[in-house]
């Protein structure tokens, strides 16, 4: 499906999530939106380096990493002044309180509400 | 016997009749021959002298007074041998009264001497002489009468003796009345005893205990002689105190060196010098033995009427005294009974409104804590001592924590934390024994000697302690409860009792927080079960919509979708079910390569399949990630590869590669039809390029070879596995080709 214009389009995109097909679901997504995808990791430590040394707009970050939470990649994120929408299969009141008013994707989602999500994250 | 005015009367007769006026004395119908007569026959002694004081009659009373005969015309002023005064002090014959009559010439009256006898015996009498004068009033003689007054001293000395004995006896008694000590009141009766009696002796009181078997000193001899025979036994074999309690009768014994039953104690009477020994019951009015009154004499002595007589009144006194003493003794007794009774119902009311109010607390109160020192509080009180404390058992470490004390100070609360099965304190020995320990004395305790809690229970200024267990209403061990006294104290009976309703309420307080820690877990845990599910789930959702999302986007026909989708939902399904199979622990790789081939190979047909690779484990997540892979490959094969014509046949293998930490799993088709590079990359190419290197971290291989596919991926064991303790797999065989 061509990208349509829309108010993400060129807006590069990091995605941190450890299921491979629910990457592939966001890229998908993040594509049909005419955003690019600056990089996808995985791993906490692959996906810190990422956030500390990439270019982008906006990442998406899945709470919870192989059981571990991506709240310190926030945290760099936050210190660099990028913003971030957090995905999880958890209620968003599990997230810490600082972190509370990030902009919360449920799993599963519709592709509306991953723009939505975006959109607000980068207040466009 | 002659009455003191008859006496005068006499002598004023014989002045008027015997020498110096005959006519008088006719008047009064004597003659002197009458008159000596009379003289001679009168039981008074009589004599008369000249002017000279010579003797020159005397009746043959005055020769039985004197003792003697008196030589008329010799004898001066008096017909005794010797004289005294009533003090005792020598008398002169020239100064007696009636040399004192005769010199100057007058009566004399109301005077006492002492007459001695030749023979050395002494007779009191009163004098009565009286001058003798002519009828021109000239002294011509003097006439005395001598008054034996023994008899009349004998009951004089006999009236103070009583009045003495009276006196005392009263003094006695008063002070049994003001409740004085037995020694004291029978004691004013020895004094007084000893005050009468003639001859030296000892005199002593014992009483009989209440079972009525032996004797106790109570007043008279010396420590010495006590110490010898206090708790002397009532018998019929015993020394003489001891037979006349048993008779019930008096024991004389006259020489105690006579007595066989004597002999062992002989050394004991020449020790405290005495020989006879004389012993008397007490009899109370209703006729009881309660005791003996003995008198020791120096010399040998058998009972005079007198010593019986004052015996029996002292035995009398003393039986009224000491009844009076016990009775007074029993009232005394039965009014502490009353009062301890008293205080003992009140102690018990407190204790049980303060179990009561623990009772009430332990229903309301939500603070075990404070719960927890209530009791210790409680435990305290009801058990009268210094310090106590509560402690549970530790199921992990089967040891006693301490969780509650009244008293300890720091260092006996560190030292106290953990207490374990075979210390040596009490609350260890009772989790051993399951009983209840009780320590009187920590000092004077066998088990406790030289062991390092006897030195922690000093330190910690404990003397005393008891420890009980605290047990489940299932009869298991919960904790401990104990108290600790800083004095040796033994608890009773009664305090136990109470204490064990305590450690009751202690037990079910401990029991129902255990079920409530227990339960707040169980609730702990499965708030986070669900929130793990709700994430699986969620996850899952998502993994499911990304898979539906690719398959019907990229599905040529709708129809050509639906069947991928389902066929990839339902390779999902299989792996799932391996995993539920082993509790989302892991996954048997075997297992899931069949599940996931398990579609594809036909029973009946030849063999499609060529799998090798040993028993490993994987993590759920690689599990799915593989069986999905393989469900892709499967279904390519299907459609374009080996498994398409009638010969080809996939060969699986899989096992550890050449570095120790990686894992190698192979896919190659072999004998299928020749194959293209597809113009595209599809869903499934992508899930196993991308998304299988993703979930894996690994690298994979798809090359699509001419004479078949062939795939391979290397992955860290520990993504696949987990930590670094799972076993390694095997490495692969040498069938291996690159």
């Amino acid at each position: 499906m061509p990208a349509a214009e829309s108010r993400l389009t060129g807006k590069r995109v990091l995605v941190v999530e450890d299921e491979a097909l629910v990457t592939m679901l966001l890229e998908e997504g993040l594509i049909d939106m005419g955003c690019e995808i600056a990089d996808t990791a995985s791993r906490l430590d692959d996906a810190l380096e990422k956030a500390n040394s990439l270019l982008f707009d906006v990442a998406i970050l899945d709470v919870n990493l192989h059981g571990q939470k991506t709240f310190p990649i926030a945290e760099v994120l936050s210190s660099r002044g990028i913003p971030f929408v957090f995905s999880t299969g958890y209620e968003a009141s599990s997230l810490p309180l600082s972190l509370q008013q990030a902009p919360v994707l449920q799993k599963p989602f519709q592709q509306q509400d991953l723009e939505q999500a975006l959109g607000t994250a980068l207040g466009v | 016997m002659v009455e003191e005015q008859d006496v005068y009367a006499i002598g004023d007769a014989l002045q008027h009749v015997a020498v110096a006026d005959p006519l008088a004395a006719l008047d009064f119908g004597f003659d002197a021959k009458h008159l000596r007569q009379l003289l001679d026959a009168l039981p008074v002694a009589v004599y008369t002298t000249d002017a000279a004081g010579l003797v020159t009659y005397f009746n043959q009373a005055a020769a039985d007074l004197a003792g003697r005969r008196p030589a008329l015309g010799t004898d001066e002023w008096c017909v005794t041998w010797k004289l005294h005064l009533p003090d005792g002090t020598p008398l002169t014959h020239s100064e007696c009264p009636m040399a004192i009559a005769l010199t100057e010439n007058r009566s004399v009256r109301g005077v006492e001497a002492v007459a001695e006898r030749p023979d050395g015996t002494r007779v009191p009498f009163m004098p009565f002489p009286t001058p003798l004068r002519d009828e021109n009033g000239e002294l011509v003689g003097a006439v005395n009468m001598l008054l034996d007054i023994s008899e009349h001293k004998k009951a004089e000395r006999r009236l103070r003796q009583n009045e003495a004995w009276l006196a005392g006896q009263k003094e006695a008694f008063q002070a049994a009345m003001n409740g004085a000590p037995l020694e004291k009141s029978l004691g004013i009766l020895i004094e007084t005893a000893m005050k009468q009696a003639e001859s030296e002796r000892r005199c002593a009181f014992y009483i009989a205990n209440p079972e009525g078997t032996e004797l106790r000193h109570v007043v008279g001899m010396p420590d010495g002689y006590v110490k010898c025979v206090d708790g002397l036994k009532i018998g019929p074999g015993s020394l003489p105190c001891g037979l006349a309690v048993h008779r019930g009768e008096p024991v004389i014994m006259p020489d105690v060196l006579e007595e066989p039953v004597w002999e062992p104690w002989a050394w004991l009477a020449r020790e405290f010098d005495f020989r006879g020994c004389w012993s008397f019951p007490i009899e109370t009015a209703s006729g009881k033995v309660v005791g003996s009154f003995a008198m020791y004499f120096k010399e040998p002595n058998g009972a005079a009427d007198r010593d019986r007589e004052l015996a029996a009144a002292l035995a009398h006194t003393a039986s009224i005294i000491i009844s009076r003493h016990q009775e007074s003794l029993e009232r005394e007794r039965i009014s502490q009974a009353l009062r301890e009774s008293e205080r003992n119902l009140a102690a018990e009311l407190a204790a049980a409104r303060h179990l009561q109010s623990i009772s009430t607390s332990l229903i309301r109160e939500g603070d075990v804590e404070a719960l927890y020192a209530q009791i210790v509080e409680a435990a305290g009180e009801v058990m009268h001592s210094d310090m106590a404390s509560i402690q549970v058992l530790d199921h992990e470490n089967d040891a006693l924590r301490l969780i509650a004390h009244k008293g300890f100070d720091a260092e006996a609360e560190a030292t106290w934390r953990w207490i374990e099965h075979d210390d040596a304190t009490s609350c260890g020995h009772a989790l051993k024994t399951k009983t209840r320990i009780v320590v009187p004395d920590i000092e004077a305790d066998e088990f406790m000697a030289c062991t390092p809690a006897q030195e922690q229970y000093r330190k910690a200024g404990i003397r005393a302690v008891q420890s009980t267990p605290l047990v489940g209403r299932a009869g298991h061990s919960l904790g401990m409860i104990s108290t600790h006294w800083r004095m040796p104290h033994e608890p009773s009976e009664r305090d136990l009792r109470i204490f064990d309703v305590l450690a009751r309420q202690a037990a079910d307080l401990i029991e129902r927080k255990e079920s409530e820690d227990a339960l707040q877990r169980r609730a702990a845990q499965l708030r986070l079960l669900l929130d793990e599910l709700n994430h699986r789930v969620k996850n899952t959702l998502a993994t499911v919509q990304s898979i539906a999302h690719q398959t019907l986007r990229h599905a040529p026909t709708m129809a050509e979708g639906r069947k991928s989708l389902d066929a990839r939902l339902i390779a999902l399904s299989r792996a799932h079910n391996v995993l539920t199979r082993e509790h989302w622990e892991g996954a048997n790789l075997r297992e899931l390569v069949a599940e996931a081939l398990a579609a594809y190979s036909n029973g009946s047909g030849p063999r499609r399949f060529d799998v090798s690779g040993n028993d490993i484990r994987l993590l759920p997540k690689a599990g799915l990630a593989i069986s999905m892979a393989l469900h892709e490959l499967a279904t390519n094969a299907v459609k374009y590869g080996a498994l398409s014509n009638e010969n080809g046949h996939v060969r699986i293998r899989w096992g550890g590669g050449e570095d120790a930490q990686l894992f190698r799993l192979e896919w190659s088709e072999i004998d299928g039809p020749p194959i293209e590079q597809p113009r595209r990359l599809g869903f499934g190419s992508r899930l196993i390029k991308h998304g299988l290197a993703q979930d894996l971290g690994g690298v994979v291989e798809l090359h699509f070879e001419p004479d078949g596919l062939v795939f391979a991926i290397d992955a860290p064991l520990k993504e696949l596995c987990g930590g670094d303790d799972k076993p390694h797999p095997r490495p692969l065989d040498d069938r291996w080709e690159r």
